[in-house]
């Protein structure tokens, strides 16, 4: 029981599961295939750019500018495709790499000439947003590829491709945390920059890398945002940094730094969807939908911060108990 | 020496206090007596139950059982707030001063004079500038804390912590940053202060500084009292006998200097006021810097490690000639730094120590994109037994650690690493008696094995016996070299004596 109850993953698992239980005791339909399939469809873009957050997150960064980036990115590859002819794959590489791109200009910005992350990326959340609506006279752009939608809606062996781009993705990035010295060095470097420096790390760099995956990342969700609809629009991804932040926050990540789980970071991203899917199906407005979000960012990080002396009650309470429960 | 045998009720007592944790007993019917215009001594190693005793002093704990006193009269203390009130003050190692604010508004912070919403900036002034008077020092209280050197922020935090009139003062390691001179003055701070008729609690590893100061002393171990004010005879040799309990070899020093030069220094000068530094360590020795505290061994240090660029100058390591661009590369070279400052610029608190031990050479875990993690376990496990961290601290976060194995850890990082030349910017601070054994230990262990240790330590006795050879530091300048044998203690005394004329 205490073991479990120190576990990194208990706290995010045991809020999604209230979450699941509500959204699933108040609505018949949330329990329905289709809507399951929905919710995949609709958690694949959040969690994939959630890991992005994690990574820039565990360097005690910040990333507010993948909503942004994905506006932009959505444009960029709608007209790309659509009107200046680029082959559908080779627009979905360019398009990536190009998130990459715009997440080394975060990383330069905030690594090397050392703008805090927070301002950085703020500006990038305006800045790229604004160069969003300089493409196709700020109109979206409709009926890109006839092949593209299948990215997004195709199935395989019963299920959405989308998630298997997840699972996928979120398999690469815990094996990377995991079992590379890239992975040690982000969490050394968000844990204590000064000692990652003096015991011979390349902080910059590893700061650097970090805002670059985010980049990545958020290219990876244009790719998928504008599969899902089929089009570009400055208007994609408003508010969606909120929501990456948010998964990976309810998953336990620290904002300080050094300290995160991308496990957590799923069942984060899976939270903040179902939470959203559940008052949608409840017909919540979209206002007081913001507002609980809010409340949950709160919550989770305020019992994350309180584990320990929860869990001292919790025990305090188990031993006055006689015998073994 | 006042008569012993006062009937007058002490101003603050500590009767049979007890406190325990969930299964552990931190305090264990600890008594002792405060009396005014007495600085009184509590000594112990980490873990001891000194923290427990004064948080409860503090109304940070709540006792379990026995009795707190003042005045002869029960009190009980269930807050902070409730301390000041009660007259009980603290200074601890950490400041708690915002440095942005004035001298001033740092001293009646929370407490300022005035009425409702405005602040009477002038009595603030004013009763600031009549603390600064009790205490017999000068300091503006105009100025930014920010801008004042650490022994000065130390005195403010003192004039501070007297500015309600406390009849207990507590110090918690309050020298840990100051230099010689500055150690001398907080003691003559402290000093005035009983002779106000205050009662002081002063708690410091430094156990010839202890010796200095205090009227009497009390130590514990293992949460219990072992040598009450009455028995323990100030001396150093006293007070390690009472706290480890056993007279044992102080400093174990081994001599291992072999003949080849390792480490090579060559006019080093940095922006960071290092000008002219050359040296030789040969394979094997322990080459001490002495000096001040503000003198420029730790900016040698970081110019060795790669951290301040060089301006001028040459390093090499066993005849190769390096070029340090960053740490990284001093690391790649073989060379280790144990830096002054555990807390902020060693440790990972985020980690265990088997990630902290193996941070600076993953290297070793086999390929970068394939760290095999058993191997960790097995490599830092090897190092846990040979640098003695004991076995409850293994899996635990390093925050959860005491000082002695914390500092085990950060060496233990560069044994990993396989380092050569050893920098070791004060690794025995803050560390208890037998941490800092092991320390020396390992130090012995590291010259047997053929690598070089730079040490550097404001405490003498400690440089003195560990040192083969001695630099003296000042101003950034190496001004002197001697065999460790040929260096007297008032031989560092009068260098920084030769400091402050000069500066």
């Amino acid at each position: 029981m205490t073991a479990l109850l120190r576990s990194p993953v208990i706290a995010p698992l045991a809020a999604l599961l209230i979450v699941t239980a509500i959204a699933a005791l108040t609505t018949p339909r949330f329990l329905d295939a289709g809507n399951l399939s929905n919710l995949a469809l609709q958690v694949s873009i959040v969690a994939i750019v959630a890991i992005g957050s994690t990574f820039v997150i565990l360097i005690a960064g910040i990333d507010l500018s993948p909503g942004s980036a994905i506006a932009l990115l959505t444009m960029i590859f709608a007209v790309s495709v659509k009107f200046q002819g680029v082959p559908l794959p080779l627009a979905i590489l360019l398009t990536i790499a190009l998130g990459a791109g715009l997440g080394a200009f975060n990383g330069f910005l905030t690594a090397y000439l050392r703008i805090p992350a927070f301002i950085t990326t703020l500006a990038a959340l305006s800045a790229f947003r604004g160069m969003a609506f300089l493409f196709n006279n700020g109109s979206p752009v409709f009926s890109v590829h006839d092949a593209l939608e299948g990215i997004f809606y195709g199935t395989f062996l019963g299920l959405p491709l989308p998630l298997y781009y997840l699972v996928l993705l979120y398999a690469v990035a815990w094996y990377v945390l995991r079992y590379t010295a890239f992975g040690r060095a982000l969490y050394a470097v968000g844990g204590n920059p000064n000692a990652a420096d003096l015991s011979g790390l390349k902080v910059r760099r590893i700061q650097f890398y970090a805002f670059v995956i985010a980049g990545a990342m958020a290219g990876i969700g244009a790719v998928l945002m504008a599969a899902r609809l089929n089009s570009g629009s400055p208007n994609y991804g408003v508010g969606l940094e909120l929501s990456a932040i948010a998964a990976a926050v309810i998953g336990g990540a620290s904002l300080a730094g050094g300290r995160g789980n991308i496990i957590n970071t799923v069942i984060g991203a899976l939270t903040i969807v179902i939470v959203q899917n559940g008052l949608n199906l409840n017909a919540v407005p979209t206002s007081v939908q913001t507002i609980v979000i809010g409340a949950i960012i709160v919550t989770a990080v305020g019992l994350d911060m309180w584990r320990n002396e929860i869990g001292g009650v919790l025990r305090g309470l188990a031993a006055t108990r006689p015998g073994k429960s | 020496m006042p008569d012993q045998t006062k009937s007058a009720v002490p101003v603050w007592e500590v009767r049979n206090l007890t406190k325990r944790f969930a299964g552990i007993v931190a305090n264990d019917s600890v008594s002792l007596v405060l009396e005014r215009g007495k600085i009184h001594g509590l000594l112990g190693e980490n873990g001891c139950g000194k923290s427990t005793l004064i948080k409860m002093l503090m109304g940070v704990f709540r006792p379990s059982g026995g009795e707190i006193l003042r005045d002869g009269k029960p009190v009980t203390i269930p807050g902070p707030m409730a301390a000041r009130a009660a007259g009980v003050a603290a200074v601890f190692q950490e400041f708690s001063l915002v440095p942005t604010l004035t001298v001033a508004e740092n001293i009646w912070l929370g407490n300022l004079p005035g009425r409702r919403t405005r602040v009477d900036w002038q009595a603030m002034r004013d009763s600031a500038t009549e603390v600064m008077s009790r205490l017999s020092v000068s300091i503006d209280p105009e100025a930014i804390v920010a801008d004042l050197s650490v022994a000065d922020q130390q005195l403010v935090e003192i004039a501070k912590a007297i500015a309600t009139d406390a009849s207990m003062l507590i110090l918690d390691e309050p020298t840990t940053a100051l230099g010689l001179e500055e150690i001398h003055e907080l003691h003559r701070v402290l000093r005035g202060l009983a002779a106000q008729n205050k009662a002081v609690l002063y708690i410091s590893h430094r156990l010839d500084e202890v010796e200095e100061l205090v009227d009497c002393v009390t130590v514990l171990k293992d949460g219990r009292v072992v040598s009450t004010a009455a028995e323990t005879e100030v001396s150093v040799e006293a007070f390690v006998a009472a706290m480890i309990g056993e007279v044992s070899n102080h400093y174990p020093k081994t001599v291992n200097t072999r003949e080849d030069v390792l480490l090579e220094a060559h006019g080093l000068r940095t922006a960071n006021r290092v000008r002219d530094v050359s040296f030789t360590v040969r394979a094997g020795e322990v080459f001490g810097l002495g000096g001040v505290l503000g003198s420029g061994r730790t900016e040698i240090a970081r110019a060795l490690f790669g951290v301040d660029p060089l301006l001028a100058g040459t390093i090499s390591v066993a005849g190769e000639a390096l070029r340090l661009r960053s740490p990284a590369d001093a690391v790649a070279a073989g060379i280790a730094l144990v830096p002054e400052n555990r807390k902020s610029d060693g440790l990972f608190f985020n980690f265990q120590g088997q990630q902290n031990m193996s941070v600076a050479a993953l290297s070793r875990l086999g390929s970068p994109l394939a760290m095999r993690l058993r191997e960790e376990t097995r490599l830092t496990h090897d190092l846990y037994d040979r640098l003695e961290v004991s076995a409850s601290a293994k899996d635990r976060l390093v925050g959860l650690l005491s000082g002695g194995n914390q500092q085990k850890i950060v060496i233990g990082r560069w044994l990993f690493a396989g380092a050569r030349v050893f920098l070791l910017d004060e690794p025995t601070q803050g560390i208890d008696v037998g941490a800092r054994t092991a320390v020396y230990n390992l130090i012995n262990e590291l010259t047997a094995a053929g690598h070089a240790v730079v040490l550097i330590s404001s405490d003498d006795n400690e440089l003195l016996a560990m040192s083969d050879r001695i630099g003296i530091v000042s101003h950034g300048r190496l001004v002197d070299i001697r065999a460790a044998a040929d260096v007297k203690k008032s031989d560092l005394v009068r260098a920084s004596s030769s400091q402050e004329a000069a500066a």
